[in-house]
């Protein structure tokens, strides 16, 4: 079973798909491995709502994975080219060249600067040394699973996506995202910045969709009855994100206290 | 078991992985993730460093599983061309001229090729057999432990608390220098070179780590990611 990230970036309204910029690199992996070791799971790494249902956007996810197959870096590692070869032994083609111009009656040194010039890689081929490519697995929808995993990180990012009130909100959820180290999320929100509408946004930075289509209202009247505290001491309004502990918000204590 | 840590950087925290992909064997069983955080890691960030852990492992693996594969047809071709160049050089010893002369000292840069990739190919056949092994049969487990080895424990509690104490600033150098001088931590020490090295502008190697590049065999290096950012605690 081999795991694939899909973000799934907070925005206005819903969220922004993304795979993860590691996706493109294990399925290209992928390549040489055997049929069985080859199942994909896919972890679907979002804020810590509640309610939030990888089933419901199974479809989406797999196809923002397979938008970032197509849209991203190309293909599979080329081996080298002709000029690189060229580039790697120069010197043996030259001295190759030298000892066929000097030969003169001499077999001797014709044989050498041909065994240069072409022997060495027409016995390699011959040999088949050569390295090989392994043959493109194709990537299946089928039968992938998809799991939903909330991350802390993006927790923060939407809680500061919730708290700003102008500009759409975009610019402080980029600056968190951009301190927090959140390559996809930084990228996502800078295009947005640029282009506010999310179901506008290029298929290479993400694919947008609704909240109402994610959330299971049946998840989140679980989960607000798992949150609901019995006997809470005050009306705080701010329990957005008291579902996930935000482990970078509790930073009451020494961190070094924390280790086991 | 492969050892994540969470380290402390100038703008925040980072994961790192400290792994030589190149040792990690299949026929010992599955890879396990092994966290060290000060922190409670959630779900979400423990998926992304597995997932890219996965990516890079077996990106890796797919890269090497090539090495030393057909190392006797590469000796095999050595051989012949060894064979060449002695009856080249015996040529030449029997008609010495000025051209001769001149061709003898050019000889190595053009009949050492196949000796030299014969050599690699020998030198570097376990790590192929393993990468095969690791890309054919290989698994990372879903479930990370979580802080269990007092070893790498006391890496990450020690890195923490220099910085919590003053020890140390919180800059990529100071926490370089002080992984190597004071934690002897070749793990993070490759970390925040990796860091500070992706800052500045790339230098071309000096001439003999060239030619020590060029004659003696390259072991695999798979790169250091840093894999996830977190804010400063």
């Amino acid at each position: 079973m081999m795991q694939l990230v899909c973000w799934a970036v907070p925005v206005r309204g819903g969220y922004v798909l993304r795979a993860d910029q590691a996706a493109q690199a294990a399925v290209r992996a992928a390549d040489g491995r055997r049929p069985q070791f080859v199942d994909w799971d896919v972890a679907i790494v979002h804020p810590g709502s509640p309610g939030f249902s990888a089933e419901r956007i199974r479809r989406p996810t797999v196809l923002a994975i397979e938008s970032s197959m197509r849209h991203g870096t190309p293909a599979r590692p080329k081996s080298g080219g002709r000029l690189a070869r060229l580039r790697r032994s120069w010197a043996s083609l030259a001295l190759g060249a030298a000892l066929v111009v000097l030969s003169g009656t001499h077999w001797v040194l014709a044989l050498a600067g041909a065994w240069l010039l072409a022997g060495r890689a027409w016995t390699a081929a011959l040999l088949s040394i050569r390295p090989t490519v392994a043959p493109a697995t194709a990537w299946t929808a089928a039968g992938v699973q998809v799991t939903a995993a909330p991350h802390a990180g993006l927790g923060q990012v939407a809680h500061a996506l919730k708290r700003a009130v102008d500009d759409g909100g975009y610019g402080q959820a980029l600056a968190v995202a951009q301190t927090l180290g959140l390559d996809e999320a930084t990228e996502v929100y800078a295009a947005l910045i640029k282009h506010p509408n999310p179901m506008a946004l290029p298929a290479e930075v993400g694919m947008w969709t609704p909240a109402e289509s994610v959330d299971d209202p049946a998840l989140i009247g679980v989960s607000r009855d798992a949150a609901e505290p019995p006997a809470a001491p005050s009306g705080g309004d701010d329990d957005a994100g008291t579902t996930e502990p935000d482990p970078g918000d509790d930073g009451s204590d020494d961190p070094v206290d924390r280790l086991p | 078991m492969v050892d994540a840590f969470v380290v402390p950087t100038e703008t925040g925290a980072a994961f790192f992985v400290d792994a030589d992909y190149a040792e990690l064997d299949a026929a010992n069983g599955p890879v396990q993730l092994a966290v060290y955080s000060p922190y409670d890691v959630s779900p979400g960030e423990v998926a992304v460093v597995r997932g890219r852990l996965e990516a890079d492992l077996f990106s890796y693996a797919a890269s090497a599983a090539g090495l030393g594969r057909a190392w006797m047809r590469h000796a095999l071709l050595a051989i012949v061309e060894l064979t060449i160049l002695g009856v080249l050089i015996a040529f030449l010893i029997a008609n010495p001229s000025r051209v001769a002369f001149i061709i003898g000292w050019a000889l190595p840069f053009g009949f050492f090729i196949a000796t030299r990739s014969a050599l690699h190919a020998f030198a570097q056949r376990e790590y192929g057999a393993r990468a095969r092994r690791m890309l054919e049969s290989g698994a990372v487990l879903a479930e990370p432990a979580i802080s269990q080895f007092g070893g790498s424990l006391a890496h990450v509690r020690d890195i923490w608390r220099g910085l919590e104490e003053g020890a140390f600033a919180r800059d990529t150098v100071a926490l370089e220098l002080a992984s190597e001088r004071l934690l002897r931590w070749p793990g993070a020490v490759a970390f925040y070179r990796s860091q500070r090295q992706a800052d500045e502008p790339s230098r071309p190697r000096p001439l003999r780590s060239r030619l020590a590049r060029l004659l003696l065999p390259k072991r695999p290096v798979a790169p250091l990611t840093t894999l996830v950012a977190r804010p400063r605690p």
